[in-house]
This record gives C-alpha cells, sequence and structure tokens, in this order.
C-alpha cells in the first residue's frame, strides 16, 4: 500500500484530531434512574484524531481513499479503526469500480434519512457528525454515469444489495432507492429542489418513514432548515406506556428499551444557523409531537485561527412528567471542545 | 421619412445583436479555454479582520464548473458542483452532495456563484447597450428568477472585451455588490455595498488546459473523483 502511494501522482492528506470534556449530571428524576442507578458519570474526557488520505495517479485511473480514525476516553477503551478505505478504478470515462468499506449518505433529509438503507446511523442532534465518526459498510460498488443519470450498484456482506438511481429532473434532484436483504426489500424516494435563490425543499419516503423538510438562507448567510419527521414503525403511545410500566417493574430492561427518539413517531426539527465574524451559533430543537418534550441543543464555535477551532455545546432536554425526553438519563450534557484541522 | 423607418426598423435588431455579441466576446475573454483548471484565492477584508481561503475551480464549457476547496485547513475537502444554476456542496462530515442555494456564501462578499460562475451568457441576456467613453455598459437581465442577481450592469472594454466593472442588482432593484476588474480579469475586488468597508479580493492564477471527464460534472462523482 505504501508502495502505491509513492506512485501516485497526488496524494492528499488532511483530517482533523480534538478533545471534549462533557459534563452529564444524572437526571435523577427520570424514573429511569432513581439514585443515578444506571451510573452515569459526571465527567468524560474523550479525544480523536482523523486523517483521510487521497490517492490519485495524474491520468485519473484509481483513486485510493482511507479514513483512519483514533479514538480514546477516560470511560472506555482506546480504539484505532478504519472508517473508509476503499480503492475506486475508474475503467471508462462512465465507469466506477469500488472495492472496499465506503461511507455512502443516501438521502435529502437533514437530520433523518428514511431511504439511508446504506447510510451510517445519524444522530439528528448532531447531524453534520462534528468528530467525524462514521463508520463505512464493507463492499463492492459500480456507478455508471449515462446522460445525467447515474445508477450505483451495490454487494454487500450476507446477501445484502443495494441500487440507487439518481438523475436531475426539471432542476429536481430525484434518487430511487432499493435495498435487499435476507430478511426483505426495502424501496424509497428521495427529492429536493431549490427555488429562488435562497429556498431549499426536500423530502424522502421509504417503508413506513418520511421526512419533508426546507431549509432557507437569509441575507448575511443566516440559515435556518425545518423538517417533519414521520416513523410508523415507532412507538405509539400504547407502547410507551407499556415501557413507562416497565420502568416501576424492571428498571434494567426499561433502560434497555429506552432509546431517545425513538419512543414516538412524529417529530419536529429546526436548526437556526447564525454566523457573525469568526463565530458561529447553531440552534437546534427537536420534538416529539406527541407530548410535546424537545431536546434543545445550543452549539457556540469560535474559529480561533484558520486551522482551529473551540466550542461549547449545550443539550438540555425538557418534557412534562411522562414523556419521552423527562425520562432521559441526563439532565444535560454541556459539552467543551476544541478541533484542530490540517 | 422612409429611409428614416427603415434605419430604425434595421438598427433595432442589430442594435440587440450587438450586446450579446459584445457579451459572446466577454465570455470568450473570460474563458478562452474549454476544459481547464484554475487557482482562486479569496481574501475577505472587514474592518475587523482579514480571512483568506484559496480554491481551485475545474471548469467546462459555460455552464459546468467544480470548485475544490484547498486551504484553510477547516475547508480541506469540500466541493462545491454548480450546474448552470443549480449548486451542490460535499463535506467529507456529511459524506454526501447537499443541495444550496447560489445566494449562500464561501466567503466574505463572494457568494459560491461569484467563484464558480465562469460565464455570463449562460444566465443573462442584454436589454440594453450604452456607450461611455472607450466602455460599453451592457444593462443584464436574469434569464431565470433563480438566478442570484437580477441585473447586472457590466463595464467592458471596447477593444479588449474585458470586463473592467459590474454591478449587481437583487430582485428589488436593489444595487448590493460592485465588482471592479483588474489584471485582464486575473483580479476581481468585490464591494459589499450594504456594509461599507467590506471588501473580497480574488485573485485568478495559473489558469491552464485540464482534462475534466463529464462525469466531474455530476452530483453523485463529487468528492470521488
Amino acid at each position: 500500500m505504501v508502495a502505491t502511494l509513492i506512485l501516485a501522482a497526488t496524494i492528499k492528506i488532511f483530517g482533523s484530531a480534538g478533545g471534549e470534556a462533557l459534563f452529564t449530571p444524572a437526571n435523577t428524576g427520570s424514573p429511569l434512574n432513581p439514585h443515578n442507578v444506571a451510573a452515569i458519570a459526571r465527567t468524560t474526557n474523550v479525544a480523536d484524531a482523523t486523517t483521510l488520505i487521497d490517492a490519485t495517479p495524474a491520468d485519473r485511473a484509481w483513486k485510493l481513499h482511507l479514513k483512519l480514525r483514533a479514538d480514546s476516553s477516560d470511560r472506555g477503551a482506546d480504539h484505532l479503526r478504519i472508517g473508509e478505505a476503499y480503492l475506486q478504478l475508474n475503467p471508462r470515462p462512465w465507469l466506477d469500480i469500488t472495492v472496499g468499506r465506503i461511507i455512502d449518505k443516501w438521502g435529502t433529509g437533514y437530520a433523518w434519512n428514511p431511504t439511508g438503507f446504506i447510510s451510517p446511523a445519524k444522530n439528528p442532534t448532531d447531524p453534520n457528525d462534528r468528530r467525524s465518526a462514521y463508520r463505512g459498510v464493507d463492499a463492492i460498488k459500480a456507478d455508471i454515469f449515462v446522460r445525467g443519470t447515474s445508477v450505483s450498484l451495490y454487494a454487500m456482506q450476507h446477501q445484502t444489495f443495494a441500487a440507487r438511481v439518481y438523475r436531475l429532473v426539471a432542476n429536481t434532484d430525484v434518487s430511487l432507492h432499493y435495498y435487499r436483504t435476507r430478511e426483505g426489500t426495502w424501496q424509497g424516494i428521495s427529492v429536493a429542489r431549490v427555488f429562488g435563490d435562497a429556498l431549499e425543499l426536500h423530502g424522502e419516503l421509504a417503508r413506513r418513514r418520511a421526512v419533508i423538510g426546507a431549509q432557507y438562507t437569509f441575507p448575511r448567510n443566516v440559515n435556518v432548515v425545518a423538517e417533519l419527521y414521520r416513523a410508523g414503525d415507532g412507538l405509539s403511545a400504547k407502547q410507551w406506556d407499556e415501557i413507562r410500566a416497565l420502568a416501576t417493574i424492571d428498571l434494567r430492561a426499561a433502560n434497555g428499551a429506552y432509546a431517545p427518539l425513538r419512543m414516538g413517531r412524529n417529530y419536529s426539527f429546526v436548526r437556526v444557523d447564525v454566523p457573525f465574524s469568526k463565530n458561529d451559533v447553531e440552534l437546534i430543537a427537536i420534538t416529539n409531537l406527541r407530548d410535546g418534550s424537545s431536546i434543545v441543543r445550543a452549539t457556540f464555535t469560535r474559529k480561533l485561527t484558520p486551522s482551529i477551532s473551540a466550542y461549547v455545546i449545550d443539550t438540555e432536554f425538557a418534557g412534562s412528567r411522562g414523556s419521552e425526553l423527562s425520562y432521559m438519563q441526563v439532565r444535560r450534557v454541556t459539552t467543551v471542545g476544541a478541533r484542530v484541522y490540517f | 421619412m422612409k429611409k428614416a423607418l427603415l434605419a430604425i426598423l434595421f438598427a433595432l435588431p442589430l442594435y440587440a445583436e450587438d450586446g450579446a455579441a459584445i457579451l459572446a466576446r466577454v465570455d470568450a475573454a473570460r474563458n478562452p479555454i474549454n476544459s481547464f483548471a484554475v487557482d482562486v484565492s479569496l481574501t475577505a477584508v472587514s474592518p475587523k479582520s482579514t480571512e483568506s481561503s484559496k480554491f481551485r475551480v475545474y471548469g467546462k464549457g459555460s455552464d459546468r464548473s467544480v470548485v475544490e476547496f484547498v486551504a484553510p485547513a477547516t475547508e480541506k475537502g469540500k466541493y462545491l458542483l454548480m450546474l448552470r444554476d443549480a449548486m451542490w456542496i460535499y463535506m467529507p462530515s456529511a459524506s454526501r452532495p447537499i443541495r444550496i442555494s447560489p445566494l449562500q456564501r464561501l466567503m466574505g462578499q463572494a457568494s459560491n456563484g461569484d467563484v464558480a460562475r465562469t460565464n455570463f451568457s449562460t444566465d443573462y441576456h442584454p436589454t440594453a447597450v450604452e456607450s461611455e467613453s472607450g466602455e460599453w455598459v451592457l444593462d443584464l437581465a436574469a434569464k431565470d428568477p433563480s438566478i442570484a442577481y437580477a441585473r447586472v450592469r457590466l463595464w467592458v472594454d471596447k477593444k479588449s472585451s474585458e470586463v473592467t466593472r459590474a454591478d449587481f442588482y437583487v430582485v428589488s432593484g436593489k444595487l448590493i455588490k460592485r465588482a471592479h476588474y483588474a489584471e485582464h480579469g486575473q483580479r476581481v475586488e468585490i464591494e459589499d455595498l450594504l456594509k461599507p468597508g467590506n471588501r473580497t479580493v480574488m485573485q485568478y492564477a495559473n489558469l491552464a488546459p485540464h482534462d475534466n471527464p463529464d462525469k466531474m460534472y455530476t452530483k453523485d462523482a463529487l468528492g470521488k473523483w
């Protein structure tokens, strides 16, 4: 591999390294965490480093891409892992063959991607993956580009196959998605379109899940994203009541069954981003539309130098007694961190 | 009288054609190569700070371009694709191209369109031509309401067909940006007329032919080639 890199005409190496301190006071008022039975640590320190390497010869007949990530935490084991590692061959101008571990993100939604069948799991409260933690799937992939239409075919482990067809139709991004495993098949469609010079509308529909949303850019680059998400496989009110009842008899089982933002079927998402000077303020609010409970996350980022940023993130959980997010085992999450880019 | 009417009748289409012809010459002077790569550096100056960034632009034909973010380090690995007035940005963290609007800014007073756009004829048609001491002044109207600036006034050197100045207006008719072109169009200084004292300097360098395959200009290939 080293020899391959040396032979390459162009090698690009870039990435980032960062450290964070997380303050997480336990929410002992949660029925899932009386007397902090979940043993929530008050502070956690984490560090990570991600390096991306691209090697390409002058004729671009192939490309080697690596994403290496090291993680360290004072609350767990250290990890070194390959997030992405693939060799892409370009045998024809209209054909790419890619072999290895690939991160591909499907869909047009900002916080949720119902059509993201092969995408890394997304955290709606951190849609941009600030710590670059995504990991790809092992696959052989063929990309075919014909007259403005791209077709991507994937063969993965355990007899899993996927396909996506994309085309810009009347200035609208239209993608059709297909995914087949031994358990069944899934289909989906995603669309996005820009109206005028500031408004973007998008939507995705897959089996039992759908998202619709809009993004608007105001003068001075103030950006607002709003989405509505429907998960038909989320919990009904009755099923949520069963988990609440379980918490009174089997705390361990109830904690195992509880997953924030999956205990309901309908959610809203709003993000407002305000950049000014070398600073950026981002506000995210996600609300369970059944009980009104919310996650509110505020991030302040300051660019200290062209390659160093520092940030403070405060995540609060609000909701009436018995609501989904009143069951969070932590009262809030406060994160202080810095990241160096190279 | 008959002769005068005939002269006016013939002169009208000629005059309209002149504007289009001038604009075609402007675009030919700005884009002498069909498939090319060029380095662009942006320096945004405000009363409080100065920021710099670097890009490499891969253009093909009159309406296709890809912008590779080269510096600062926080922006490395990002790509911008512009197909006429449709735009997508690829960020390594998001691992997928995101549809964006042309008005979203790259840095300072330069919008994505300012850096990625290499051609005026694709998006604008001339509505009036004036002559002003060695320069043509073209009034351009956007062909489509989705174009970032509804109207552009362009000052063009009559001898070289090079743009020397451009005024950009939004739909309301308000003049919001003024660009001054120098060094044969290799240096463009953009003034933000809404925020006096804020300006962005775009410097072009190393323009050269580059074999850009068509698949580069597809959303799915963005960031993958």
